[in-house]
């Protein structure tokens, strides 16, 4: 060091007072144990020390007086002294001011020592711990009948997600019989397979009441237990080996119920985020399918069938505004409108069962018809002319009306009717697949957007792509 | 069907609906389903009450259960 270093040479004595004046002032707790008595009239010199250190300390009689019961060599000594150095032998001690017999000292020792074999086992692994399941329909409690714990348990777990069943095994939590008892009852869950989690707990306590908690005997059986183990002794910072053992440690009672079971306006949330997911999920689905529809009617070869669509036009319109409502629903929770969207589309189901392959046939049908009346036309317009009305009206009243039918329902599904509302079909200049993905264009491509009346042609100029987790990027 | 047999068909409706490009009448069909599911959740939630029961007696002797009474402590 160096800074601290003077010129003049200390006499021994002085060295020794300059130790204990720094000393000066400091007053702590220890705890340890008590050995190498040695009692005097006016003070007894002893030692005191736990796996690793040991301490001189003097007690004057005063202060023996004061204590509680008598010095014992082997004894838990909780002392408050004050450190200083014994200037004469130059030692250094603890002149204890007052002094209690600690029943804790030893047994924080045996709870430390089990804890490292016990760890050192594998026993309190995390790779051990299970995951504990989602919606329990049972829930096994073992305690004490008696107390705030199973008061407790049972109020925050039936308050929190009504319908659980909760079995409770009233075990003894302190004394002698305790460590059997919880055993026991572990086991016994576990042979009959009687739920499908287990809730150890206990009120907090003293080290001497959490002792069967501490046992390898408990710790044990939690590990050994197929069913998860959720613990809930004490109030921090007790911790126990039971806890380490268990699958999921909470620092209460309350904690263990409000760990297995969720609350019901979680349920109740994450319920109306599945209702809103739904409904996205079927108005994504629907929109593709007028996609479908629109690049099969962009080839729009006839005036007619064109008309004869036109009335059923409002039915997918009908369709589309049920899913709003739906979605309108769902925020607001009304199960009722809910339900009626979902019957009316369950009816736009049925009906439409197995549409789009008669649409395709009849878009192929009638496109080979009008090839057809093309050619006579050029050849012999005015006869051709007529011929051909007659062949189309045939062709669209023939069999079971099949033709018409798939006709009808081909606009029944008609973009038009979306058109009209401010969507637009977007393809790549020269193809009639219309755009999903901004992906499957670049910049400068030519686009050919098709309105509700008319088209306009345009450039891609920037595009931005649609991440499946909802963030976008822009290149 | 459990709750949680229910919740779990309800997060594979949703997380098919949302991910896969389905035929509109299989997406209709998933809808539906999901529909009834979430009222059935919500129903079991409004209606449910928790049994609390005492395990007694031992495997060897017979398991039984009796209802379990929180005593009131003032």
């Amino acid at each position: 060091m160096g800074m601290n270093e003077e010129e003049r040479v200390y006499t021994v004595g002085e060295v020794n007072r300059l130790a204990d004046g720094l000393l000066q002032g400091i007053v702590l707790w220890v705890e340890g144990e008590v050995s190498n008595l040695r009692p005097y009239p006016n003070y007894t010199f002893f030692s005191l020390s736990d796996e690793d250190a040991s301490l001189s300390c003097i007690i004057f009689r005063e202060a023996l007086a004061g204590m509680a019961g008598e010095l014992r060599e082997g004894m838990s000594l909780l002392a408050r002294g004050r450190l200083g150095v014994y200037v004469r032998r130059g030692q250094f001690r603890l002149n204890v001011l007052e002094a209690r017999e600690s029943g804790e000292g030893r047994l924080r020792r045996e709870f430390l020592l089990l804890m490292r074999k016990l760890a050192a086992e594998g026993l309190f692994d995390e790779a051990l711990k299970r995951p504990l399941p989602a919606y329990p329909h049972t829930v096994g409690l073992i305690t004490s009948l008696e107390g705030a714990a199973v008061r407790d348990v049972v109020i925050n777990l039936t308050r929190r997600f009504p319908g659980t069943r909760l079995l409770i095994r009233g075990v003894r939590v302190q004394g002698d019989e305790a460590v059997g008892d919880i055993v026991a009852a572990i086991d016994l869950f576990n042979r009959a397979q009687a739920a499908e989690v287990l809730i150890l707990a206990r009120g907090g306590g003293s080290l001497e009441d959490l002792k069967p908690f501490n046992s390898e005997e408990v710790a044990r059986a939690i590990r050994a237990s197929s069913i998860p183990v959720v613990t809930g002794v004490g109030h921090e910072p007790d911790i126990t080996l039971s806890d380490l053992a268990a699958d999921f440690r909470a620092s209460t009672p309350t904690g263990a119920a409000e760990a297995v079971v969720p609350s019901r306006e979680e349920v109740l949330n994450l319920l109306g985020q599945r209702e809103l997911a739904l409904a996205s999920g079927l108005r994504r689905g629907l929109h593709r399918m007028e996609s479908r529809m629109g690049s099969i009617l962009a080839k729009r070869l006839f005036s007619d069938p064109a008309m004869l669509v036109n009335q059923a036009a409002q039915r997918l319109a009908d369709a589309e505004e049920s899913l709003v409502s739906v979605e309108h629903a769902c925020l607001e929770r009304r199960e009722r409108v809910v339900e009626a969207a979902a019957l009316s589309l369950a009816r736009f189901q049925r009906e439409y069962r197995g549409l789009p392959s008669m649409l395709d046939g009849a878009a192929r049908k009638l496109s080979a018809s009008f090839k057809a009346w093309l050619r006579w036309k050029e050849s012999e317009p005015e006869f051709r002319a007529r011929e051909l009305k007659a062949a189309v009206a045939e062709a669209l009243s023939r069999g079971d009306g099949r033709l018409r039918l798939a006709a009808s329902r081909l606009e029944a599904l008609s973009p038009l009717a979306v058109l009209s509302r401010g969507y637009a079909i977007v393809t790549r200049e020269g193809e009639t697949r219309p755009l999903t993905d901004s992906a499957a264009v670049g910049v400068g491509d030519g686009l050919d957007i098709r309105l509700h009346r008319g088209r306009i042609r345009g450039e891609v100029k920037e595009v931005e792509t649609w991440e499946e987790n909802g963030g976008n990027t822009t290149g | 069907m459990t709750f949680k047999e229910m919740m779990e068909r309800l997060e594979r409706i949703t997380a098919t609906l949302e991910k896969e490009d389905l035929e509109l009448e299989e997406g209709l069909r998933l809808f539906e389903e999901g529909v009834s599911l979430i009222r059935e959740a919500r129903q079991r939630l409004s209606e449910a009450s928790s049994r609390v029961e005492k395990l007694i007696g031992s495997l060897e002797e017979g398991l039984d259960t009796e209802g379990f009474e929180l005593e009131d402590q003032g």
